[in-house]
C-alpha cells in the first residue's frame, strides 16, 4: 500500500481546500449553500467515489480538505456516502447525475440503524404496500445546510431487516433542530407512509462505508487544522515576554497534537484505499474510526488548551472546529461501535486453548 | 511499488523465512513471544549468529556493496526485521553499530577506518556500544564530563559513562568525549572509538527495575586512544554525535510492528481462557472495546512503519524517529497495562502454575516503562518533534 502523495493527488487536495475555502467565506459572507454546492458539483468534487474502484486517496483528501476549511456542507454525505450509493443502484444513473453535479441534494437519514447510533429512538420502518415500499417514523440529524430534492433513508422492514430507500421529499415533515455543530445546520425529517424506491444491499454497503471514510477523512481535516492554529498561535502569543511554544508544557500539547494528527492521516489514507476493496487482513476503515475517536476528542482539547481564553470565544474559529470534530466523532458509526465490528472478526470464533 | 519490485520482495520474503527457520537454534519456540534473557539471545543471537547471517548475505543488507555489505534495498532490510521478529528472534546485538556507527564511519571515517572497523561489525567481530549518556549528561547531552588529555600519539580517557547498553558485552564504545579541557558545551568534543579490554576500563553493569542488566556504568580511567581512532576531527564531535543520532530513524521500527502485534496477539489468545465477571474475557464488553483499540493502534503503528519506509526510498525526509518512538511507547504502555488489567493478581507471578502465560507482564511493563526514557526521553522526543517539525521557538529546559 502506498501511503505517499502523488504530485497529481498533492494537486487534487490543494485545489480541493483552495474551492473550499472559498466556498466557506462565501457562506460566511451570506451566500447560498444550496448555489454553492452546484458550484462544487461543477468542479467535479462530488464525483470522487462514484467511479469502480481503485479510488485511490482522491476521495479522502477531497473529504479532508472539507473538514480543513469548515466547508459549510456535509461533505462526508453529500460528497460520498450518497454518490457512491446511488453508484452502486443501475437505476440510479439520473439521480447520480444529478447529485454529482450539485444540481440536486439527496440526504441520508436513519443511518443510525446501521451503526447502531439511535440510542433507544425508533429506527424508521419500511412496510410493503399495495403500490410498493412505504416508509414511516422520524428520522434525526438529518443535513439540512441545503434544501433536499429527497432522502436515501434507510428502514427497518417487518422482519427487522435494514433496507435502503429513495423517498421524494414532497410528503415529508421538517423539523429544524438547533444543533452545536452549526456550520452544518440539522432537522429532525417525519416520514409519514412516504413511497419509496428500495435501493440494493450494494448502495447500504456503499452507503455505510463512504460515509465511514468521508467522516473520518473530515476529521481528520478539522484536527489538522486546530493543530495548525495551535501550532500557530503559540508561535505569536507572548507571555512572561517570550511566544508561549517556547516553553516545554506548551511545545508538549503541540507534538503530542502532531503525533495524534499523522498517526490518523495513514490510518485514513488506508480507509480510503480499502473503503470497499477489503482484501486486507483487517478492516481499515473500522482501524481509523477507532482512532479517530480518541484523537479527534485528544486533539481538540489540547488545541483549545494552547488557545488559553481567546480559543473559547465565539469570533474565534476553533470552536467551530471542536464541534465539527465532536459530530464527525460519531457520524457513520462511533469507534466503539467500529471496535465491536472489529472484535466480531478478531475475538470471536477464537477456540478457547 | 512497482509489480516487479514486489514480485522480488515476495520471494526474497520467502527466501528469508526459509533460512531463518533452517537457522533457529535448536530448542528456539518461534512461536513464543517471550522475552529471551541476556544469556540466551547472546548464546544463540550472539557474534555467531551475526556471522551466520553474514555468510548467507544477509548482514548489513543496506548497506552499499564497497563496505562490505549487500547493496541491498531498504525494503528489504525491512523485509529481514519482520521475518526475525515473526520468529520472535530479538533485535540484534550489535544494534547501534549496524544502523548508527556503521553509516557514520560510512560518511564521516577514514578510509583506515572503514576497512578496520566496517567488515568486523557484520562479522559480529566487535560488538559495540554507544557512549553518549553521562551521569550529568543524559538529555542534556553537551554537557559532557568525560576528558580526553594529549599523550604520545593518541589520547587518555577519564571519566563516567552511564546507562551504557550492553557495554559488558561489547568490544569496543564509540564515545564523546571533552578533548578540549577548557571547552564549553558543545565546542571541544570529539567521538573516539575506544577498546574496552585495556586497562584503563571498568564496565560495571547495573541491575534494572525489570530485573536485566543490560546497561551500565563505564569507567574510564586512563583509557588509551589511537590518533586514527578519532571519528570525524578533533573538535568535531558535536557534529558527529548529531550524524550518529541522525541515523536513528524509523528502521528501528521496522520489525518491532509484528514483535507488538504477536505479543497483542498471544494476549488475546490468553483472554479467551480467561474469565472474569462470569464471561471469557473476550465477551466482556470492556476487553473487548480494549482489545480492539489496542489492534487498531499496532495496525497504524505498522501502517506508519510503511510510510517511513516510502519516504526513505523516495529520500524525502523521513518522519523522524522521534516521532515514530513516541507512538511506538505510548501504545507499547498502554498494550502492557492492559495486560496486567486483565491478568489481575496474576500478572505478579513470574513463573509456575499460576503464571498464565511466560511473557511475565508483571515485568514486561516495567520494560515498557522504560521505553519512554531510554534512547532520549519522551520530553526530548516531543521537543525535537516540536522545534524541528513544527518550527516551534527553543526556550529554557
Amino acid at each position: 500500500m502506498k501511503l505517499l502523495l502523488s504530485e497529481e493527488e498533492h494537486d487534487i487536495a490543494g485545489a480541493a481546500g483552495l474551492c473550499f475555502a472559498d466556498v466557506t467565506a462565501r457562506v460566511t459572507a451570506g451566500a447560498d449553500r444550496s448555489a454553492e454546492l452546484g458550484i462544487i458539483g461543477e468542479l467535479g468534487w462530488l464525483g470522487t467515489a462514484t467511479g469502480p474502484p481503485p479510488h485511490g486517496l482522491a476521495p479522502a483528501l477531497v473529504a479532508e480538505a472539507a473538514g480543513r476549511t469548515l466547508l459549510p456542507l456535509p461533505f462526508a454525505e453529500l460528497g460520498l456516502a450518497v454518490p457512491a450509493a446511488l453508484a452502486a443502484w443501475p437505476e440510479g444513473a439520473s439521480l447520480l447525475e444529478a447529485v454529482v453535479a450539485g444540481r440536486q441534494a439527496w440526504s441520508p437519514a436513519g443511518v443510525d440503524l446501521l451503526v447502531d447510533g439511535g440510542r433507544g429512538s425508533p429506527p424508521l420502518r419500511a412496510a410493503l404496500a399495495a403500490g410498493g415500499w412505504v416508509v414511516s417514523g422520524s428520522a434525526h440529524h438529518v443535513q439540512a445546510a441545503v434544501a433536499s430534492t429527497g432522502y436515501l433513508a434507510v428502514a427497518a422492514d417487518e422482519e427487522g431487516v435494514s433496507r435502503l430507500f429513495a423517498v421524494a421529499a414532497d410528503n415529508v415533515e421538517i423539523e429544524a433542530t438547533p444543533n452545536a455543530d452549526e456550520t452544518c445546520p440539522v432537522s429532525t425529517v417525519t416520514f409519514d407512509g412516504a413511497a419509496g424506491r428500495e435501493l440494493p444491499r450494494a448502495s447500504v454497503d456503499a452507503l455505510s462505508r463512504w460515509g465511514a471514510v468521508g467522516s473520518v477523512a473530515e476529521l481528520l481535516g478539522c484536527v489538522e487544522a486546530q493543530r495548525d492554529l495551535a501550532v500557530a498561535y503559540a508561535k505569536e502569543r507572548k507571555q512572561f515576554g517570550v511566544p508561549i511554544g517556547s516553553f516545554q508544557a506548551v511545545k508538549h500539547h503541540c507534538a503530542e497534537m502532531h503525533v495524534l494528527v499523522e498517526a490518523l492521516r495513514v490510518a485514513v489514507w488506508a480507509a480510503a484505499i480499502h473503503a470497499v476493496e477489503q482484501e486486507e487482513s483487517i478492516d481499515h476503515v473500522a482501524v481509523a474510526k477507532s482512532y479517530a475517536g480518541k484523537a479527534g476528542m485528544q486533539v481538540g482539547k489540547l488545541a483549545l488548551q494552547v488557545h488559553g481564553g481567546i480559543g473559547f470565544t465565539w469570533e474565534h474559529p476553533l470552536h467551530r472546529f471542536l464541534k465539527r470534530t465532536t459530530r464527525l466523532t460519531s457520524a457513520f458509526g462511533d469507534a466503539g461501535w467500529h471496535r465491536e465490528s472489529l472484535a466480531r472478526c478478531h475475538l470471536d470464533g477464537l477456540s478457547m486453548p | 511499488m512497482d509489480p516487479i519490485q514486489q514480485s522480488t520482495e515476495v520471494s526474497f520474503r520467502s527466501h528469508v523465512r526459509q533460512w531463518l527457520i533452517a537457522h533457529l537454534p535448536e530448542g528456539w519456540d518461534p512461536t513464543s513471544t517471550r522475552t529471551a534473557p541476556m544469556e540466551e539471545r547472546l548464546r544463540h543471537f550472539g557474534r555467531g549468529w551475526e556471522r551466520r547471517l553474514l555468510n548467507a548475505g544477509l548482514n548489513g543488507l543496506s548497506w552499499p556493496v564497497e563496505f562490505g555489505g549487500q547493496g541491498a534495498t531498504i525494503a528489504e532490510e525491512m523485509v529481514l526485521l519482520e521475518e526475525s521478529a515473526r520468529l520472535n528472534i530479538p533485535e540484534s546485538i550489535n544494534n547501534v553499530a549496524k544502523t548508527m556507527l556503521g553509516p557514520t564511519l560510512m560518511a564521516h571515517g577514514t578510509i583506515e577506518q572503514q576497512q578496520r572497523y566496517l567488515g568486523r561489525i557484520l562479522s559480529g567481530e566487535h560488538i559495540w556500544c554507544q557512549g553518549f549518556s553521562e551521569p550529568d549528561a543524559g538529555s542534556d547531552l553537551a554537557n559532557i564530563r568525560t576528558t580526553a588529555e594529549r599523550v604520545m600519539g593518541g589520547w587518555s580517557v577519564h571519566g563516567q559513562k552511564l546507562w551504557t547498553s550492553r557495554a559488558q558485552y561489547s568490544d569496543r564504545c564509540f564515545a564523546i568525549v571533552r578533548t578540549d579541557a577548557e571547552s564549553q558545551r558543545r565546542a571541544g568534543l570529539s567521538v573516539l572509538l575506544v577498546a574496552l579490554d585495556q586497562p584503563g576500563v571498568a564496565v560495571r553493569p547495573l541491575r534494572q527495575a525489570n530485573g536485566d542488566d543490560e546497561f551500565n556504568e563505564v569507567w574510564f580511567d586512563g583509557a588509551l586512544v589511537a590518533d586514527a581512532d578519532v571519528l570525524g576531527g578533533v573538535g568535531d564531535g558535536w557534529r558527529v554525535a548529531r550524524t550518529i543520532l541522525s541515523y536513528e530513524r524509523g528502521t528501528a521500527h521496522f520489525g518491532r510492528h509484528v514483535r507488538f502485534r504477536r505479543q497483542l496477539e498471544q494476549l488475546i489468545k490468553l483472554a479467551t481462557g480467561l474469565e472474569i465477571s462470569g464471561v471469557p474475557a473476550t465477551t466482556h464488553a470492556h476487553y473487548r472495546d480494549q482489545f480492539m483499540e489496542a489492534l487498531a493502534e499496532s495496525e497504524i503503528y505498522r501502517l506508519l512503519t510503511r510510510r517511513e519506509l516510502g519516504r526513505l526510498q523516495s529520500e524525502e525526509v523521513g518522519m523522524q524517529g522521534s516521532f515514530l518512538k513516541l507512538f511506538w511507547t505510548e501504545m507499547y504502555q498502554r498494550q502492557e497495562r492492559l495486560a496486567l488489567e486483565l491478568l489481575g493478581p496474576h500478572a505478579d507471578l513470574l513463573d509456575g502454575p499460576g503464571a498464565l502465560d511466560e511473557d511475565r507482564h508483571g515485568l514486561r511493563y516495567l520494560s515498557a516503562l522504560s521505553r519512554s526514557i531510554a534512547g532520549g526521553t519522551s520530553e526530548i522526543q516531543r521537543n525535537i518533534v516540536a522545534e524541528t517539525t513544527l518550527g516551534l521557538p527553543r526556550g529554557a529546559r
